[in-house]
Protein backbone atom coordinates (compact mmCIF):
# COMPACT_ATOMS: atom_id res chain seq x y z
CA UNK A 1 0.00 0.00 0.00
CA UNK A 2 2.81 2.09 0.89
CA UNK A 3 4.57 1.30 -2.39
CA UNK A 4 2.05 2.18 -3.80
CA UNK A 5 1.03 5.22 -2.82
CA UNK A 6 4.69 6.54 -3.07
CA UNK A 7 4.63 5.13 -7.07
CA UNK A 8 1.68 7.66 -7.31
CA UNK A 9 3.73 10.56 -5.36
CA UNK A 10 6.79 9.84 -7.87
CA UNK A 11 4.69 9.67 -11.06
CA UNK A 12 2.76 12.72 -10.44
CA UNK A 13 5.57 14.99 -8.78
CA UNK A 14 5.59 17.04 -11.96
CA UNK A 15 2.34 17.76 -12.26
CA UNK A 16 1.81 18.54 -8.28
CA UNK A 17 5.26 20.83 -8.42
CA UNK A 18 3.41 22.54 -11.59
CA UNK A 19 0.29 23.08 -10.00
CA UNK A 20 1.42 23.79 -6.49
CA UNK A 21 3.95 26.75 -7.77
CA UNK A 22 1.11 28.32 -10.11
CA UNK A 23 -1.17 28.40 -6.94
CA UNK A 24 1.20 29.64 -4.84
CA UNK A 25 2.40 32.32 -7.26
CA UNK A 26 -0.87 33.34 -7.58
CA UNK A 27 -1.82 33.52 -3.87
CA UNK A 28 1.65 35.68 -3.22
CA UNK A 29 0.40 37.92 -5.94
CA UNK A 30 -3.13 38.39 -5.23
CA UNK A 31 -1.80 38.88 -1.53
CA UNK A 32 0.65 41.12 -2.37
CA UNK A 33 -2.06 43.34 -4.12
CA UNK A 34 -4.74 42.65 -1.60
CA UNK A 35 -4.48 45.73 0.21
CA UNK A 36 -5.05 47.85 -2.84
CA UNK A 37 -7.95 45.41 -4.03
CA UNK A 38 -9.46 45.84 -0.65
CA UNK A 39 -9.25 49.96 -0.80
CA UNK A 40 -10.62 50.23 -4.40
CA UNK A 41 -13.53 47.75 -3.56
CA UNK A 42 -14.31 49.87 -1.36
CA UNK A 43 -14.44 52.82 -2.72
CA UNK A 44 -16.65 51.37 -5.54
CA UNK A 45 -18.86 49.99 -3.37
CA UNK A 46 -19.65 53.48 -2.16
CA UNK A 47 -20.33 54.38 -5.87
CA UNK A 48 -23.40 51.73 -5.71
CA UNK A 49 -26.64 52.39 -5.59
CA UNK A 50 -28.09 50.88 -1.98
CA UNK A 51 -30.57 49.49 -4.19
CA UNK A 52 -28.17 47.84 -6.32
CA UNK A 53 -26.19 46.09 -3.61
CA UNK A 54 -27.46 42.74 -3.11
CA UNK A 55 -27.30 42.20 -6.84
CA UNK A 56 -23.49 42.24 -6.22
CA UNK A 57 -23.27 39.44 -4.60
CA UNK A 58 -21.39 38.69 -0.77
CA UNK A 59 -18.62 38.54 -3.23
CA UNK A 60 -17.93 41.26 -4.13
CA UNK A 61 -18.62 42.71 -0.63
CA UNK A 62 -15.24 43.02 0.05
CA UNK A 63 -15.11 45.46 3.21
CA UNK A 64 -12.35 43.60 5.03
CA UNK A 65 -8.54 41.72 4.01
CA UNK A 66 -10.74 38.44 4.45
CA UNK A 67 -13.66 40.11 1.99
CA UNK A 68 -10.66 40.55 -0.41
CA UNK A 69 -8.92 37.19 -0.18
CA UNK A 70 -12.35 35.32 -0.78
CA UNK A 71 -12.51 36.88 -3.83
CA UNK A 72 -9.11 35.45 -4.56
CA UNK A 73 -9.88 31.70 -2.76
CA UNK A 74 -12.93 31.45 -5.17
CA UNK A 75 -11.04 32.84 -8.14
CA UNK A 76 -11.79 30.86 -11.85
CA UNK A 77 -7.96 30.87 -12.00
CA UNK A 78 -7.19 29.39 -8.35
CA UNK A 79 -10.69 26.91 -8.77
CA UNK A 80 -9.22 25.87 -12.79
CA UNK A 81 -5.79 25.23 -10.70
CA UNK A 82 -7.06 23.58 -8.09
CA UNK A 83 -10.17 21.57 -9.97
CA UNK A 84 -7.24 20.49 -12.84
CA UNK A 85 -5.63 18.65 -10.12
CA UNK A 86 -8.87 17.23 -7.99
CA UNK A 87 -10.94 16.54 -11.45
CA UNK A 88 -8.28 15.70 -13.66
CA UNK A 89 -6.44 13.55 -11.47
CA UNK A 90 -9.19 11.88 -9.67
CA UNK A 91 -10.49 10.86 -12.73
CA UNK A 92 -7.72 9.69 -14.46
CA UNK A 93 -6.69 7.33 -11.58
CA UNK A 94 -8.28 4.46 -12.07
CA UNK A 95 -10.01 4.83 -15.87
CA UNK A 96 -6.45 5.73 -17.13
CA UNK A 97 -4.54 2.51 -15.86
CA UNK A 98 -7.36 0.68 -17.13
CA UNK A 99 -7.58 1.87 -20.72
CA UNK A 100 -3.61 2.31 -21.09
CA UNK A 101 -3.34 -1.27 -19.45
CA UNK A 102 -0.58 -0.89 -16.75
CA UNK A 103 -3.20 -1.72 -13.99
CA UNK A 104 -3.21 -5.46 -15.59
CA UNK A 105 0.79 -5.81 -14.04
CA UNK A 106 0.02 -3.97 -10.83
CA UNK A 107 -2.77 -6.26 -9.94
CA UNK A 108 -1.25 -9.17 -10.91
CA UNK A 109 0.67 -8.73 -7.88
CA UNK A 110 -0.50 -9.67 -4.57
CA UNK A 111 -1.93 -6.13 -4.02
CA UNK A 112 -5.73 -5.98 -3.91
CA UNK A 113 -8.19 -3.41 -5.52
CA UNK A 114 -8.48 -1.65 -2.42
CA UNK A 115 -5.05 -1.00 -1.68
CA UNK A 116 -4.86 0.22 -5.05
CA UNK A 117 -7.66 2.32 -5.08
CA UNK A 118 -6.72 3.35 -1.67
CA UNK A 119 -3.50 4.23 -2.91
CA UNK A 120 -5.25 6.58 -5.46
CA UNK A 121 -7.50 8.12 -2.80
CA UNK A 122 -4.61 9.42 -0.79
CA UNK A 123 -2.65 10.73 -3.38
CA UNK A 124 -6.15 12.66 -4.36
CA UNK A 125 -6.05 14.10 -0.95
CA UNK A 126 -2.16 14.99 -0.57
CA UNK A 127 -2.75 17.15 -3.29
CA UNK A 128 -5.14 18.88 -2.22
CA UNK A 129 -3.82 19.19 1.11
CA UNK A 130 -0.66 20.53 0.13
CA UNK A 131 -2.20 23.23 -2.44
CA UNK A 132 -4.07 24.15 0.37
CA UNK A 133 -1.52 24.81 2.36
CA UNK A 134 0.40 26.62 -0.22
CA UNK A 135 -2.23 28.88 -1.04
CA UNK A 136 -2.35 30.03 2.43
CA UNK A 137 1.14 30.34 3.12
CA UNK A 138 1.51 32.15 -0.06
CA UNK A 139 -1.25 34.44 1.32
CA UNK A 140 0.51 34.72 4.26
CA UNK A 141 4.03 35.72 2.75
CA UNK A 142 2.37 37.99 0.19
CA UNK A 143 0.77 39.74 3.27
CA UNK A 144 3.84 39.97 4.98
CA UNK A 145 5.46 41.74 2.25
CA UNK A 146 3.01 45.04 3.18
CA UNK A 147 3.88 44.12 7.05
CA UNK A 148 -0.41 43.11 6.91
CA UNK A 149 -1.71 40.02 8.87
CA UNK A 150 -5.34 38.47 8.23
CA UNK A 151 -7.22 40.02 11.33
CA UNK A 152 -7.81 36.36 12.44
CA UNK A 153 -4.66 35.34 12.58
CA UNK A 154 -3.38 31.42 12.16
CA UNK A 155 -7.38 30.37 13.04
CA UNK A 156 -8.78 32.25 9.76
CA UNK A 157 -5.92 30.40 7.98
CA UNK A 158 -6.59 27.08 9.12
CA UNK A 159 -10.58 26.69 8.80
CA UNK A 160 -10.23 28.43 4.98
CA UNK A 161 -7.46 25.28 4.38
CA UNK A 162 -9.63 22.73 5.81
CA UNK A 163 -12.67 24.11 4.14
CA UNK A 164 -10.62 24.10 0.78
CA UNK A 165 -9.94 20.74 1.40
CA UNK A 166 -13.37 19.40 1.90
CA UNK A 167 -14.28 21.45 -1.35
CA UNK A 168 -11.76 19.82 -3.79
CA UNK A 169 -11.94 16.58 -1.34
CA UNK A 170 -15.39 16.58 -2.65
CA UNK A 171 -14.88 17.12 -6.09
CA UNK A 172 -11.68 14.75 -5.88
CA UNK A 173 -13.78 11.78 -4.93
CA UNK A 174 -16.60 12.10 -6.88
CA UNK A 175 -14.03 12.37 -10.18
CA UNK A 176 -12.50 9.01 -8.79
CA UNK A 177 -16.17 7.36 -8.62
CA UNK A 178 -16.30 8.04 -11.86
CA UNK A 179 -12.89 6.98 -12.54
CA UNK A 180 -13.36 3.79 -11.02
CA UNK A 181 -17.02 3.18 -12.47
CA UNK A 182 -15.54 3.72 -16.38
CA UNK A 183 -12.30 2.41 -18.31
CA UNK A 184 -12.46 -0.29 -20.73
CA UNK A 185 -8.93 -0.87 -22.19
CA UNK A 186 -7.79 -0.16 -25.19
CA UNK A 187 -10.55 2.57 -26.01
CA UNK A 188 -7.99 5.32 -27.09
CA UNK A 189 -8.73 7.73 -24.39
CA UNK A 190 -12.79 7.31 -24.80
CA UNK A 191 -13.71 5.76 -21.32
CA UNK A 192 -11.02 8.18 -19.52
CA UNK A 193 -12.26 11.14 -21.02
CA UNK A 194 -15.63 9.60 -20.36
CA UNK A 195 -14.82 10.18 -16.36
CA UNK A 196 -13.42 13.39 -16.73
CA UNK A 197 -16.55 14.39 -18.96
CA UNK A 198 -18.89 13.64 -16.13
CA UNK A 199 -16.35 14.62 -13.16
CA UNK A 200 -15.67 18.69 -14.58
CA UNK A 201 -19.63 18.58 -15.59
CA UNK A 202 -20.55 17.89 -11.69
CA UNK A 203 -17.90 20.63 -10.84
CA UNK A 204 -18.62 22.62 -13.15
CA UNK A 205 -22.88 22.59 -12.87
CA UNK A 206 -22.37 22.94 -9.22
CA UNK A 207 -20.54 25.92 -9.77
CA UNK A 208 -22.74 27.47 -12.15
CA UNK A 209 -25.89 26.64 -9.42
CA UNK A 210 -24.28 28.60 -7.08
CA UNK A 211 -23.47 31.29 -9.11
CA UNK A 212 -26.72 31.71 -10.49
CA UNK A 213 -28.35 31.52 -7.07
CA UNK A 214 -25.81 34.49 -5.94
CA UNK A 215 -27.48 36.50 -8.70
CA UNK A 216 -30.92 35.59 -9.43
CA UNK A 217 -33.21 34.91 -6.28
CA UNK A 218 -35.79 32.66 -8.34
CA UNK A 219 -32.15 30.01 -8.61
CA UNK A 220 -31.61 31.41 -4.66
CA UNK A 221 -33.44 27.76 -3.00
CA UNK A 222 -31.39 25.76 -5.78
CA UNK A 223 -27.86 27.08 -4.35
CA UNK A 224 -28.23 24.65 -1.37
CA UNK A 225 -27.62 21.38 -4.00
CA UNK A 226 -23.82 23.13 -4.73
CA UNK A 227 -21.32 22.06 -3.29
CA UNK A 228 -19.78 25.42 -3.47
CA UNK A 229 -22.56 27.04 -1.61
CA UNK A 230 -21.17 24.82 1.35
CA UNK A 231 -17.77 26.23 0.91
CA UNK A 232 -17.49 30.29 2.31
CA UNK A 233 -14.02 31.70 2.35
CA UNK A 234 -14.56 34.83 3.83
CA UNK A 235 -16.41 33.73 6.82
CA UNK A 236 -13.70 30.81 7.50
CA UNK A 237 -10.78 33.70 7.11
CA UNK A 238 -12.83 35.52 9.68
CA UNK A 239 -11.68 33.10 12.04
CA UNK A 240 -16.25 32.55 12.95
CA UNK A 241 -16.83 29.16 14.26
CA UNK A 242 -17.11 26.90 10.63
CA UNK A 243 -20.68 25.90 10.11
CA UNK A 244 -20.37 22.35 10.68
CA UNK A 245 -23.03 20.88 8.66
CA UNK A 246 -21.65 22.65 5.44
CA UNK A 247 -18.64 20.94 6.30
CA UNK A 248 -20.69 17.24 6.99
CA UNK A 249 -22.46 17.74 3.73
CA UNK A 250 -19.39 18.40 1.78
CA UNK A 251 -17.36 15.40 3.38
CA UNK A 252 -20.35 13.72 3.65
CA UNK A 253 -20.41 13.34 -0.19
CA UNK A 254 -16.45 12.62 -0.62
CA UNK A 255 -17.05 9.69 1.77
CA UNK A 256 -20.07 8.35 -0.04
CA UNK A 257 -18.19 8.95 -3.14
CA UNK A 258 -15.53 7.24 -1.74
CA UNK A 259 -17.54 4.09 -0.97
CA UNK A 260 -18.94 4.12 -4.42
CA UNK A 261 -15.74 3.64 -6.11
CA UNK A 262 -14.94 1.27 -4.06
CA UNK A 263 -17.78 -1.09 -4.22
CA UNK A 264 -17.84 -0.48 -7.49
CA UNK A 265 -13.96 -1.01 -8.34
CA UNK A 266 -13.96 -4.24 -5.89
CA UNK A 267 -16.67 -5.72 -7.40
CA UNK A 268 -16.41 -5.25 -11.24
CA UNK A 269 -14.51 -6.79 -14.08
CA UNK A 270 -11.40 -5.58 -15.56
CA UNK A 271 -10.59 -6.78 -18.58
CA UNK A 272 -6.76 -5.60 -18.78
CA UNK B 1 -2.17 -30.88 -5.60
CA UNK B 2 -2.44 -29.56 -9.30
CA UNK B 3 -0.69 -26.34 -10.05
CA UNK B 4 -4.26 -24.84 -11.74
CA UNK B 5 -8.01 -26.27 -11.46
CA UNK B 6 -11.24 -25.04 -13.29
CA UNK B 7 -14.01 -26.65 -12.88
CA UNK B 8 -16.52 -25.89 -15.17
CA UNK B 9 -15.41 -22.33 -15.16
CA UNK B 10 -17.90 -20.17 -17.27
CA UNK B 11 -17.52 -16.66 -18.36
CA UNK B 12 -19.23 -14.89 -20.74
CA UNK B 13 -19.94 -11.37 -22.31
CA UNK B 14 -22.71 -9.71 -23.72
CA UNK B 15 -20.95 -10.02 -27.53
CA UNK B 16 -21.32 -13.90 -26.72
CA UNK B 17 -17.77 -14.57 -26.45
CA UNK B 18 -15.93 -15.87 -23.09
CA UNK B 19 -15.13 -19.55 -21.90
CA UNK B 20 -17.90 -22.14 -21.01
CA UNK B 21 -17.65 -25.05 -18.90
CA UNK B 22 -13.51 -24.98 -18.94
CA UNK B 23 -12.50 -28.08 -16.81
CA UNK B 24 -8.71 -27.80 -16.53
CA UNK B 25 -6.09 -29.39 -14.78
CA UNK B 26 -2.13 -28.90 -14.60
CA UNK B 27 0.03 -30.44 -12.62
CA UNK B 28 2.41 -29.06 -10.53
CA UNK B 29 6.13 -29.07 -12.39
CA UNK B 30 4.06 -29.70 -16.18
CA UNK B 31 4.52 -27.08 -18.67
CA UNK B 32 1.55 -26.80 -19.79
CA UNK B 33 0.25 -25.14 -23.17
CA UNK B 34 -2.83 -23.57 -23.61
CA UNK B 35 -3.85 -23.43 -27.41
CA UNK B 36 -6.10 -21.51 -29.49
CA UNK B 37 -6.76 -18.84 -32.13
CA UNK B 38 -7.29 -15.26 -31.30
CA UNK B 39 -10.59 -14.93 -29.40
CA UNK B 40 -10.81 -18.42 -28.06
CA UNK B 41 -10.60 -17.49 -24.88
CA UNK B 42 -7.31 -18.02 -23.44
CA UNK B 43 -6.97 -14.68 -22.22
CA UNK B 44 -10.41 -14.98 -20.42
CA UNK B 45 -9.62 -17.95 -18.80
CA UNK B 46 -6.23 -16.41 -17.41
CA UNK B 47 -7.87 -13.22 -16.17
CA UNK B 48 -10.31 -15.13 -14.35
CA UNK B 49 -7.03 -17.20 -12.88
CA UNK B 50 -5.73 -13.47 -11.89
CA UNK B 51 -9.26 -12.74 -10.33
CA UNK B 52 -9.50 -9.60 -13.00
CA UNK B 53 -12.64 -11.17 -13.99
CA UNK B 54 -15.18 -12.87 -11.75
CA UNK B 55 -16.44 -16.08 -13.33
CA UNK B 56 -20.32 -16.86 -13.64
CA UNK B 57 -20.10 -20.41 -12.79
CA UNK B 58 -17.88 -22.65 -11.61
CA UNK B 59 -14.34 -22.62 -10.04
CA UNK B 60 -10.95 -21.96 -10.30
CA UNK B 61 -8.00 -22.58 -7.74
CA UNK B 62 -4.24 -22.30 -7.85
CA UNK B 63 -2.16 -24.48 -5.95
CA UNK B 64 -5.14 -25.15 -4.06
CA UNK B 65 -6.30 -21.50 -3.48
CA UNK B 66 -9.33 -20.13 -4.27
CA UNK B 67 -8.76 -17.91 -7.21
CA UNK B 68 -11.27 -15.39 -6.50
CA UNK B 69 -11.61 -15.93 -2.22
CA UNK B 70 -8.09 -15.95 -1.81
CA UNK B 71 -6.85 -14.19 -4.92
CA UNK B 72 -3.84 -12.14 -2.70
CA UNK B 73 -2.28 -15.65 -1.60
CA UNK B 74 -2.59 -16.84 -5.35
CA UNK B 75 -1.11 -13.76 -6.88
CA UNK B 76 1.78 -13.96 -4.29
CA UNK B 77 2.52 -17.41 -6.19
CA UNK B 78 2.42 -16.27 -9.74
CA UNK B 79 4.42 -14.46 -11.87
CA UNK B 80 2.69 -13.00 -15.04
CA UNK B 81 3.53 -12.44 -18.31
CA UNK B 82 0.79 -10.24 -20.29
CA UNK B 83 -0.46 -10.71 -23.63
CA UNK B 84 0.58 -6.99 -24.43
CA UNK B 85 2.87 -5.63 -22.17
CA UNK B 86 2.25 -1.92 -21.03
CA UNK B 87 4.71 -0.54 -18.44
CA UNK B 88 4.37 3.34 -16.79
CA UNK B 89 6.20 4.88 -19.66
CA UNK B 90 7.26 7.38 -17.39
CA UNK B 91 9.36 5.60 -15.59
CA UNK B 92 12.81 3.53 -16.48
CA UNK B 93 13.10 0.31 -17.46
CA UNK B 94 15.43 -0.11 -13.34
CA UNK B 95 12.52 2.15 -11.98
CA UNK B 96 9.67 0.05 -13.31
CA UNK B 97 11.31 -3.04 -11.78
CA UNK B 98 12.46 -1.51 -8.61
CA UNK B 99 8.47 -0.76 -8.25
CA UNK B 100 7.53 -4.11 -8.83
CA UNK B 101 10.29 -5.60 -6.70
CA UNK B 102 9.14 -3.62 -3.68
CA UNK B 103 5.56 -5.09 -4.57
CA UNK B 104 6.74 -7.87 -4.42
CA UNK B 105 9.47 -7.80 -1.27
CA UNK B 106 10.87 -10.93 -1.70
CA UNK B 107 12.85 -10.47 -4.98
CA UNK B 108 16.47 -11.51 -4.80
CA UNK B 109 18.58 -8.55 -6.31
CA UNK B 110 21.30 -10.83 -7.57
CA UNK B 111 18.83 -12.97 -9.90
CA UNK B 112 16.97 -9.91 -11.27
CA UNK B 113 20.55 -8.80 -12.37
CA UNK B 114 21.27 -12.08 -13.84
CA UNK B 115 18.12 -11.82 -15.68
CA UNK B 116 18.51 -8.48 -17.49
CA UNK B 117 22.02 -9.60 -18.53
CA UNK B 118 21.19 -12.86 -20.14
CA UNK B 119 17.63 -10.84 -22.08
CA UNK B 120 20.34 -8.36 -22.84
CA UNK B 121 18.54 -5.31 -21.46
CA UNK B 122 20.78 -4.25 -18.20
CA UNK B 123 22.51 -1.74 -20.36
CA UNK B 124 18.87 0.17 -21.61
CA UNK B 125 17.38 0.19 -18.38
CA UNK B 126 18.10 3.86 -17.04
CA UNK B 127 16.24 4.98 -20.35
CA UNK B 128 13.20 5.71 -20.26
CA UNK B 129 10.70 3.47 -21.25
CA UNK B 130 8.78 5.55 -23.77
CA UNK B 131 11.71 4.72 -25.95
CA UNK B 132 11.74 1.12 -25.73
CA UNK B 133 10.94 -1.02 -28.27
CA UNK B 134 8.25 -3.51 -28.45
CA UNK B 135 10.69 -6.59 -27.25
CA UNK B 136 12.59 -4.42 -25.08
CA UNK B 137 9.17 -3.98 -22.94
CA UNK B 138 8.65 -7.75 -23.52
CA UNK B 139 12.02 -8.22 -21.99
CA UNK B 140 11.50 -6.48 -18.93
CA UNK B 141 8.10 -8.06 -18.70
CA UNK B 142 9.72 -11.42 -18.48
CA UNK B 143 12.37 -10.19 -15.90
CA UNK B 144 9.16 -9.70 -13.82
CA UNK B 145 7.67 -12.10 -13.93
CA UNK B 146 10.44 -15.12 -13.48
CA UNK B 147 12.45 -12.50 -10.87
CA UNK B 148 10.69 -13.77 -7.34
CA UNK B 149 10.92 -16.93 -8.70
CA UNK B 150 7.05 -17.87 -8.39
CA UNK B 151 5.82 -21.44 -8.49
CA UNK B 152 3.48 -20.60 -10.89
CA UNK B 153 3.88 -18.91 -13.98
CA UNK B 154 1.33 -17.27 -16.52
CA UNK B 155 2.77 -16.77 -19.78
CA UNK B 156 0.20 -15.09 -22.20
CA UNK B 157 1.50 -15.33 -25.91
CA UNK B 158 5.06 -14.82 -24.26
CA UNK B 159 7.00 -14.72 -27.45
CA UNK B 160 5.29 -12.19 -29.19
CA UNK B 161 7.88 -9.14 -29.91
CA UNK B 162 11.38 -11.85 -28.87
CA UNK B 163 13.96 -11.72 -31.94
CA UNK B 164 14.66 -15.54 -31.69
CA UNK B 165 17.85 -15.48 -29.91
CA UNK B 166 16.10 -14.08 -27.18
CA UNK B 167 13.58 -16.63 -27.07
CA UNK B 168 15.91 -19.23 -27.03
CA UNK B 169 16.91 -17.85 -24.47
CA UNK B 170 13.47 -17.35 -22.98
CA UNK B 171 12.94 -21.21 -23.19
CA UNK B 172 15.90 -21.94 -21.43
CA UNK B 173 14.74 -19.67 -18.12
CA UNK B 174 11.94 -21.80 -18.09
CA UNK B 175 13.25 -24.51 -18.53
CA UNK B 176 15.51 -23.56 -15.38
CA UNK B 177 12.52 -22.55 -13.42
CA UNK B 178 10.35 -25.52 -14.41
CA UNK B 179 14.10 -27.64 -12.56
CA UNK B 180 13.71 -25.62 -9.50
CA UNK B 181 9.73 -27.21 -9.30
CA UNK B 182 7.98 -24.17 -11.13
CA UNK B 183 4.80 -25.22 -12.97
CA UNK B 184 4.28 -22.90 -16.40
CA UNK B 185 1.12 -22.43 -17.79
CA UNK B 186 1.89 -20.57 -21.08
CA UNK B 187 -1.14 -19.39 -23.66
CA UNK B 188 -0.13 -19.34 -27.56
CA UNK B 189 -1.28 -19.64 -31.09
CA UNK B 190 2.45 -20.37 -32.12
CA UNK B 191 2.09 -24.36 -32.02
CA UNK B 192 5.42 -24.95 -33.01
CA UNK B 193 7.07 -23.20 -29.53
CA UNK B 194 4.38 -24.91 -27.63
CA UNK B 195 5.71 -27.98 -29.35
CA UNK B 196 9.04 -27.31 -28.45
CA UNK B 197 8.31 -27.16 -24.36
CA UNK B 198 5.38 -28.21 -23.68
CA UNK B 199 4.60 -31.61 -21.38
CA UNK B 200 0.70 -31.22 -22.20
CA UNK B 201 -1.54 -29.08 -24.21
CA UNK B 202 -4.93 -28.33 -24.00
CA UNK B 203 -6.77 -27.06 -27.17
CA UNK B 204 -9.36 -24.28 -27.17
CA UNK B 205 -11.99 -23.18 -29.38
CA UNK B 206 -15.04 -20.43 -29.27
CA UNK B 207 -14.67 -20.67 -25.71
CA UNK B 208 -15.14 -24.31 -25.20
CA UNK B 209 -12.03 -26.88 -24.78
CA UNK B 210 -11.81 -29.12 -27.23
CA UNK B 211 -9.02 -31.36 -25.97
CA UNK B 212 -6.52 -32.01 -23.12
CA UNK B 213 -3.60 -34.53 -23.77
CA UNK B 214 -0.01 -34.82 -23.70
CA UNK B 215 1.66 -33.80 -26.56
CA UNK B 216 3.15 -37.28 -27.49
CA UNK B 217 0.05 -38.84 -27.09
CA UNK B 218 -1.92 -36.39 -29.52
CA UNK B 219 0.73 -36.75 -31.99
CA UNK B 220 0.61 -40.67 -31.61
CA UNK B 221 -3.21 -40.51 -31.99
CA UNK B 222 -2.63 -38.15 -35.31
CA UNK B 223 -3.06 -39.23 -38.71
CA UNK B 224 1.03 -39.66 -40.25
CA UNK B 225 1.72 -40.01 -43.85
CA UNK B 226 3.92 -42.84 -44.71
CA UNK B 227 5.69 -42.39 -48.36
CA UNK B 228 6.91 -45.97 -49.89
CA UNK B 229 8.70 -47.40 -52.52
CA UNK B 230 8.12 -51.41 -53.50
CA UNK B 231 10.08 -53.53 -55.41
CA UNK B 232 7.70 -55.25 -56.79
CA UNK B 233 4.16 -54.70 -57.57
CA UNK B 234 1.49 -54.74 -55.16
CA UNK B 235 -2.78 -54.38 -55.49
CA UNK B 236 -4.60 -51.79 -52.68
CA UNK B 237 -6.41 -55.08 -51.18
CA UNK B 238 -3.09 -55.99 -49.69
CA UNK B 239 -3.14 -52.63 -47.27
CA UNK B 240 -6.31 -52.81 -46.65
CA UNK B 241 -6.47 -52.42 -42.89
CA UNK B 242 -8.01 -50.65 -40.19
CA UNK B 243 -6.97 -46.88 -40.03
CA UNK B 244 -5.23 -46.59 -42.97
CA UNK B 245 -5.67 -45.61 -46.47
CA UNK B 246 -3.41 -46.36 -49.35
CA UNK B 247 -2.96 -44.47 -52.73
CA UNK B 248 -0.55 -45.92 -55.56
CA UNK B 249 1.15 -43.55 -57.56
CA UNK B 250 2.73 -46.35 -59.72
CA UNK B 251 6.30 -47.56 -59.98
CA UNK B 252 5.98 -48.95 -56.72
CA UNK B 253 5.13 -45.69 -55.52
CA UNK B 254 2.97 -45.77 -52.19
CA UNK B 255 1.43 -43.36 -50.04
CA UNK B 256 -0.66 -44.35 -46.87
CA UNK B 257 -2.05 -42.34 -44.51
CA UNK B 258 -2.29 -43.65 -41.25
CA UNK B 259 -4.28 -43.05 -38.21
CA UNK B 260 -3.47 -44.52 -35.11
CA UNK B 261 -0.73 -47.41 -34.52
CA UNK B 262 1.73 -48.16 -37.64
CA UNK B 263 2.67 -51.86 -36.31
CA UNK B 264 -0.08 -53.30 -38.91
CA UNK B 265 1.21 -51.30 -41.70
CA UNK B 266 4.69 -52.35 -41.29
CA UNK B 267 3.99 -56.18 -40.83
CA UNK B 268 2.38 -55.63 -43.92
CA UNK B 269 5.05 -54.55 -45.84
CA UNK B 270 7.32 -56.58 -44.40
CA UNK B 271 6.04 -59.09 -46.78
CA UNK B 272 7.39 -57.31 -49.83
CA UNK B 273 11.01 -55.81 -50.58
CA UNK B 274 11.01 -52.23 -49.63
CA UNK B 275 13.02 -49.83 -51.29
CA UNK B 276 12.32 -46.90 -49.77
CA UNK B 277 10.75 -45.52 -46.63
CA UNK B 278 9.87 -42.35 -44.78
CA UNK B 279 6.97 -41.43 -42.23
CA UNK B 280 6.44 -37.83 -41.81
CA UNK B 281 5.31 -37.08 -38.37
CA UNK B 282 2.12 -35.09 -37.69
CA UNK B 283 3.05 -31.23 -37.07
CA UNK B 284 0.82 -30.07 -34.18
CA UNK B 285 -0.58 -28.01 -36.67
CA UNK B 286 -1.76 -30.59 -37.90
CA UNK B 287 -3.45 -32.10 -35.55
CA UNK B 288 -4.52 -28.64 -34.50
CA UNK B 289 -6.21 -28.06 -37.64
CA UNK B 290 -8.01 -31.78 -37.57
CA UNK B 291 -9.37 -30.87 -34.54
CA UNK B 292 -10.93 -27.41 -35.68
CA UNK B 293 -12.03 -28.91 -38.47
CA UNK B 294 -14.08 -31.68 -36.79
CA UNK B 295 -15.74 -29.19 -34.56
CA UNK B 296 -16.55 -27.01 -37.69
CA UNK B 297 -18.05 -30.19 -39.22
Amino acid sequence: MISLFLHELRLNRRVMLALGGALGLFAFLMALIAPSIQESLNEAMKLVPSFLRPLVGDRLKATGLEGVLAIVYTHPVWLTLNGAWAVGYGARAIAADIERGTLGLTLAYPLSRTQVLASKALTLLSGIIAFALVTVLATAAGLAYHREALPAGPTGYAWAAIGMVLLFGCIGAVSLACSAITGVRGSGGAEAGKALGWALGFAVVSYFIDALGQFWKTAEPYRVWSIFRHYDPKVLLAGTPPDLVAWAYLGGLAVLSLIVAWQVFDRRDLSI
Amino acid sequence: MPAISTRALTKTYGSGKGIRDVSLEVQEGEMFGFLGPNGAGKTTTIRVLLDFLRPDSGSASVLGLDCQKESLQVRKLIGFLPGEVHLEERLTGMEALDTFARYRGDVDPGYRRDLCERLDIASGLSRPIRTYSKGMKQKVAIVQALMHRPRLLILDEPTEGLDPLIQHTFFQLLTEARSQGATVFMSSHVLSEVERTCDRVALIRSGRLLVTEEIQALKARATRTVEVTLAESASADAFALPGVSAESHGEGRWTFTVTGELDPLVKRLAAYSVRDLEVARASLEAIFMRYYAKEDA
